[in-house]
């Protein structure tokens, strides 16, 4: 939290990180003193869990991210849903306008969050059934897609509107 | 909550064409690949531990019809193809690979043992 934050502010966060209470509704909470202070605070935070999510390496178990667990990935996540939604609540997003990169940085998360996923999706399919008859092809699909993400930056994916569900 | 989960997970997907485009044909002729393709194409996922990975029955793969069809696709494939061929179908086409060669006979076949030694090269350059 920034330091001599006001007391508002310490409940707001409170509830936006605690995963038993719903999450706040930007459109509800009243002024916030310091908002862009306390954007950016919460934006720096979502950008040091994305490091660790990408850079949590894919091995034989620990593919799979537990959201859950040690990692405290969940508090950040609904960061990341509340100033999504800041964002798109009009009244907020003239205050947020000041804070330059946060629907930037909002959109960003969703890519890179969905890139991580699928990668953890396919490279867990190989680790399931490990035998010798398939060569290398295991670890060269680990080192594949790791290559693959680092070569096509996120900035360059477009985006479709209609999500598929085969 | 896992609600929830599932209903933020539908809204996040990579970019459709240099991800999910269709670049070559695929043997339509082996069920099973195209259940892998179908699956490799979702961006929306169960919030459930076996939708983690590819949900397939192992003992499929040494199938005679699957590995018949598996051998015709060998025929077919060839650096300059995969090469061309998007993330899903390179996903599709190595993981069948792997599959097929782990279970029943077909993994002591020469042509699956060569197959498997040329689409290392090809991931190899890929990278």
């Amino acid at each position: 939290m920034p330091k001599n934050a006001p007391e508002s502010i310490m409940t707001l966060f409170e509830q936006i990180c605690d995963p038993s209470l719903p999450l706040p509704i930007p459109r509800l909470i009243g002024p916030v003193e310091n908002w862009e202070k306390f954007a950016t605070f919460m934006g720096n935070r979502i950008k040091t869990a994305l490091f660790a999510v990408i850079t949590h390496p894919t091995d034989a178990k620990m593919s799979n991210l537990h959201v859950g667990g040690d990692l405290g990935l969940f508090p950040v996540l609904r960061m990341l849903e509340f100033l999504r939604r800041c964002v798109k609540t009009q009244s907020l997003s003239t205050q947020l306008a000041g804070v330059g990169d946060i629907s930037v940085l909002v959109r960003h998360a969703e890519v890179e969050l969905s890139r991580e996923m699928w990668r953890r999706w396919s490279c867990g399919s190989f680790v399931r059934v490990r035998h010798t008859e398939g060569g290398k092809l295991c670890s060269l699909w680990h080192v594949f897609m790791e290559a693959y993400l680092l070569s096509s930056p996120h900035g360059e994916e477009q985006v479709d509107p209609q999500v598929s569900h085969g | 909550m896992v609600d929830y989960l599932r209903w933020r997970s539908s809204r996040l997907y990579p970019g459709q064409k240099a991800w999910f485009g269709r670049e070559w044909s695929r043997p339509h002729d082996i069920p099973l690949v195209e259940s892998v393709y179908r699956q490799a194409c979702l961006r929306d996922r169960i919030a459930d531990p076996k939708e983690f990975v590819v949900t397939d029955d192992f003992i499929r793969w040494a199938r005679v019809e699957v590995i018949q069809g598996m051998r015709g696709w060998t025929r077919e494939m060839d650096a300059e193809k995969f090469a061309r061929g998007q993330l899903v179908d390179k996903f599709v086409w190595t993981y069948s690979l792997y599959m097929v060669a782990g279970y029943g006979e077909a993994g002591r076949k020469k042509w699956i043992s060569m197959a498997v030694v040329q689409t290392s090269d090809w991931l190899r350059d890929a990278m």
